[in-house]
Parts: C-alpha cells; sequence; structure tokens
C-alpha cells in the first residue's frame, strides 16, 4: 500500500536578488507503508528540503505531495521529524523535550503521559538521565532525545533529516543500528536523509540517489539484504556492490562540488 | 574556589578599611576638604532622620512611584520587544522613531514631563517608566531574535500554533538576554525616581537628597544616598534570584 507519494514536486527558494532558486525539481517517489526509504546525495542538493516539504513544513511551487492518497497542506500528527541539529529545548530536560510534542497534540490523556515518557525513554537507552539537560549529554544522547521526543506521539511516518551528521562515527554506528531495532519494533514508515552512502545502504529497503542542483531523482536501487542486519552485513559482497554502484553515481556529483563548480 | 564565607570576609574587610580610612581622614589631616563628614555622623544622622519619619515614610513614597512605573514599564516593554524581535514589519515601522527616542537625553525633558503628568507623583511614575522601558524593550528584542530557528521548526512540525510557539520557545528562549533588559531597567528606574523627585517634587527620597543636598548637610545628604544605594543592591539581588528561578538548571548554559 502506497503511503507516501510525491509527484512531479518542485521546490524553489526566493533569492536576495529577487530571483527564484530552484533546489527540487520534478521529484517522484512513491514509498510503501511500514518501508525504510533512504535519500542520500551531495550535501544541500534538496534532500532536506524533500523532508520539509512531506513534513508539511514547506509547500511545493509545483506537483504534489500525497500521504495515503490525501495531499499534504501543513504538519501533521501522522509525521514526525527528526532533525540534524537535534532541536532540543535547552532550559527543558530530557524527560521534558520528550514531552513537547506530547503537549503540543493534546490528544493524550493525562493520565498516560507519563507511561509514554518512560516508555520510550528506555527505548531509546536513556534511563538515568530523564532529569538532564541536553547541554549535559554528548551529541549521540541527545540524538536519543531527539528521536524518542519524534517516536512519542506514535506518528505513522518518520522522517529523519542526516540525523546522526553530528554524532562521531562510532556512535553513529551503534545509533543506526539501534534505529534498524526500534524501527522493526514500531513498524513505522521512515524516509532518512544522509549523506553517507553507507548509512544509506545499510539502513534501508531503497535507497534513492540524487543527483545535484537542482535535486531530483537520479536512480533509486533496492536492497535485498535480509533483516535483521547486523553490523557484520557491511562486509557482505552485495553491500559491497551496493556501495559502489551507488558511489559511482554520485562520483560525478560530487568532483562537481570538489571543484568548486555548481557547488550546491 | 573560596567558600561564600571567605569571599564575605574579604569584602567585609575591603569595607572596613574604607571606613576606618573615611572616619579618620579629617582628625589626621589627611583632607583638606572641609565637608566630606565621617561615617559615625552619617550613622548618627540616619537615625535621626529615621526617628522623626524623614526615611521610611519618603522611601514608601518613592517605592510607590517605583513600582506602577516599572510594573508599566514591564507590561508595555515585554510585549512590544517581543514584536519588535518576531515580526520584521514592526522593527521596520518604528526603528527610526525608536532610536530617536532611544538617544535622547530623557532626563532633560522633565520640565515637559512636569506638565504633562503634574508635579510629583505623576512626574516620576512616568520618568521610572521612560528610564526601565528602553532596556526592556531593546533587550527582549535581542532575545527573540536569537532564538535559535530551529527550535520553532521542532515546535511546527508537531502542529504546534503561532501561540504555541511564543509559549514555549520565544519567551522561554529568550529569557537570559530579556532578564538583562530588566535588570538594567531596574536601575535605570531607580536613578530616574531619585531625580526626578529631586527636581520636580519634593516627595520622596530624591525630595529629601534635594533638600539637604541644598543645604549642604552632608551627613543627612550621605545617609540618604545610601539609603538609595542600599535599595538598588537589594534590587539587583531580588532580581539575580529571580533569574536563577526562571533559568534554574541552565545558569551556565550556552546555547
Amino acid at each position: 500500500m502506497i503511503h507516501i507519494e510525491l509527484n512531479q514536486v518542485n521546490v524553489t527558494y526566493p533569492q536576495p536578488d529577487g530571483g527564484q532558486f530552484l533546489a527540487v525539481s520534478r521529484f517522484e517517489l512513491k514509498v510503501e507503508k511500514g518501508e525504510f526509504v533512504t535519500i542520500v546525495g551531495p550535501s544541500g542538493c534538496g534532500k532536506s528540503t524533500i523532508l520539509l516539504v512531506v513534513d508539511g513544513l514547506i509547500q511545493p511551487s509545483g506537483g504534489q505531495v500525497l500521504i495515503d492518497g490525501k495531499p499534504v497542506t501543513g504538519p501533521g500528527e501522522d509525521r514526525a521529524l527528526v532533525f540534524q541539529e537535534f532541536a532540543l529545548l535547552p532550559w527543558r530536560t530530557v524527560e521534558s523535550n520528550i514531552m513537547l510534542g506530547i503537549e503540543l497534540q493534546r490528544r493524550f490523556p493525562r493520565s498516560e503521559i507519563r507511561e509514554l515518557v518512560s516508555r520510550y525513554v528506555n527505548m531509546v537507552g536513556l534511563q538515568g538521565f530523564e532529569r538532564h539537560y541536553p547541554h549535559q549529554l554528548s551529541g549521540g544522547m541527545r540524538q536519543r532525545v531527539g528521536i524518542a521526543r519524534a517516536l512519542a506521539v506514535n506518528p505513522q511516518i518518520l522522517l529523519m533529516d542526516e540525523p546522526f551528521a553530528s554524532v562521531d562515527a562510532q556512535t553513529r554506528e551503534i545509533m543506526s543500528s539501534e534505529l534498524l531495532r526500534i524501527w522493526e519494533q514500531e513498524k513505522k514508515t521512515v524516509l532518512f536523509v544522509t549523506h553517507s552512502i553507507d548509512e544509506a545502504v545499510y539502513l534501508a529497503d531503497r535507497v534513492v540517489v540524487l543527483s545535484g542542483r537542482p535535486g531530483s531523482v537520479k536512480e533509486i536501487i533496492p536492497v535485498r539484504l535480509a533483516r535483521p542486519r547486523g553490523l557484520a552485513i557491511k562486509d557482505e559482497p552485495e553491500f559491497v556492490r551496493l556501495r559502489r554502484h551507488i558511489w559511482d553515481l554520485l562520483e560525478q556529483e560530487v568532483q562537481r562540488q570538489v571543484a568548486g563548480r555548481n557547488v550546491c | 574556589m573560596l567558600k561564600q564565607w571567605q569571599r564575605l570576609l574579604i569584602s567585609g574587610t575591603a569595607i572596613l578599611i574604607f571606613l576606618i580610612i573615611w572616619e579618620l581622614a579629617m582628625p589626621l589631616g589627611l583632607v583638606k576638604i572641609a565637608d566630606i563628614s565621617r561615617p559615625s555622623l552619617v550613622a548618627k544622622a540616619f537615625l535621626e532622620l529615621a526617628a522623626s519619619g524623614e526615611v521610611f515614610q519618603p522611601l514608601y513614597i518613592s517605592l510607590k512611584g517605583f513600582t506602577i512605573g516599572f510594573v508599566i514599564a514591564l507590561v508595555v516593554g515585554i510585549p512590544l520587544g517581543v514584536a519588535l524581535g518576531r515580526y520584521r514589519i514592526f522593527s521596520l515601522l518604528i526603528d527610526p522613531l525608536w532610536m530617536a527616542l532611544y538617544t535622547m537625553p530623557r532626563l532633560a525633558m522633565m520640565p515637559l514631563l512636569v506638565v504633562w503628568f503634574g508635579v510629583g507623583f505623576g512626574a516620576t511614575i512616568a520618568v521610572v517608566f521612560l528610564g526601565a522601558v528602553f532596556p526592556i524593550v531593546v533587550n527582549t528584542a535581542v532575545g527573540i531574535r536569537e532564538v535559535d530557528p530551529v527550535w520553532v521548526r521542532a515546535v511546527r512540525s508537531f502542529g504546534g500554533s503561532e501561540w504555541d510557539i511564543f509559549r514555549k520557545v520565544l519567551l522561554p528562549g529568550s529569557v537570559p538576554p530579556m532578564m538583562i533588559g530588566i535588570r538594567l531597567g531596574v536601575g535605570r528606574g531607580l536613578l530616574g525616581m531619585v531625580v526626578s523627585e529631586m527636581f520636580a517634587s519634593t516627595e520622596g527620597i530624591g525630595g529629601q537628597i534635594g533638600l539637604y543636598g541644598m543645604s549642604f548637610r552632608t551627613s543627612e545628604l550621605i545617609a540618604l544616598i545610601a539609603v538609595v544605594s542600599l535599595l538598588g543592591f537589594v534590587f539587583v539581588d531580588i532580581m539575580r534570584w529571580v533569574e536563577d528561578k526562571v533559568s534554574k538548571g541552565r545558569a551556565e548554559v550556552q546555547w
């Protein structure tokens, strides 16, 4: 069953000189319910923009975004966003940050909130840190809070915008395998943006490879690796082959960026 | 790290040494100026003034004027600061006028204020308000502008309304600069209170200061000025306490 559908989506941003900058062009994607789709591409080529459009935070200038067949007009309770910069409120404790979405959506009975929060604290492994403030946590732990905050409102769709980009490499590995564990448990549809090819292949049912400016779909690659996946899967020939293939697709784009031409 | 009592001891010693030098300066011939009074005389003057009702009654009147003026400054200043910080149209609209008012020597408007608000109480309220409102508005606006847009985005993403954004992000997020503005406002307001009472009224602690100042009764004058600075000290301390309360657990946070 198709859960998210993007039809010929264009997104433009107004520029200081009065012109329009085309960030995403004729973007086409259909995501099945419960599917884990990663979007990989060179930095700043409209990857995040696609998530913001699906979340309803920005409106496409052309085309259509459909969730369960209905056009997206704004943020909704069926979707939650996890931010690269975590976006935690520094004056709130871990517990209270996780509660933000619950508070804002006002659809959870008071009596259940406490239980709900502790459930997600446990799920992301933050027991004992409930009363800590974000500045007392490491980057990895902060993003655990960000993930728990998104999961706590029980969304159907989890939108993740380079969630592990500000986390050190080792923690990143651990966090992505934990994310898979949570996903297998919670059965959400996930749209996950990253610039790490490794991460994209490891997590995904399908990898969407973007072309550079303006962002559009270059190729969609199914990943037929067995689940549940351990980190050891990254050494399997199929994984290596997929990584090689995606890198070949991206190399040209990245070369252009490195050369400073057409930088996104 | 020094302990609290050690810090108090060091500061206390400094004050004590200062008072001793001041007390002995005249008898020892350290100064030639006749009228610097002495701590013992100032203390005596204070007790006499207090006994004759020339400290606490005027202080009460002053504080009433200050409180009313300051509360109006908060009620007007915080929403105005929020609007200025949040909506570009507002800042474009108000900025030029605002800067003109900001740089204007407002105490020079005393005579006009007296005409508008009458001698005494009204003028004091107006001057306190004018002194306090500017730092409150400016720093609140700074606080709002410094709020990380990604926090706003997070609230939006969860379906939060403009009111939610204000309540859950803008207001708590701008507390540190806002509190600085309020603390500055207390200082400016107190200054305005004293000056207004000195020139536009004979009431209040400022009125007393004017009275004794003009007749060069140094001991009484210094005693009254000391009361005002003590008041400022207490206010700043209260503000610190409030700041700690509203920003509990994040005093050391940088965001």
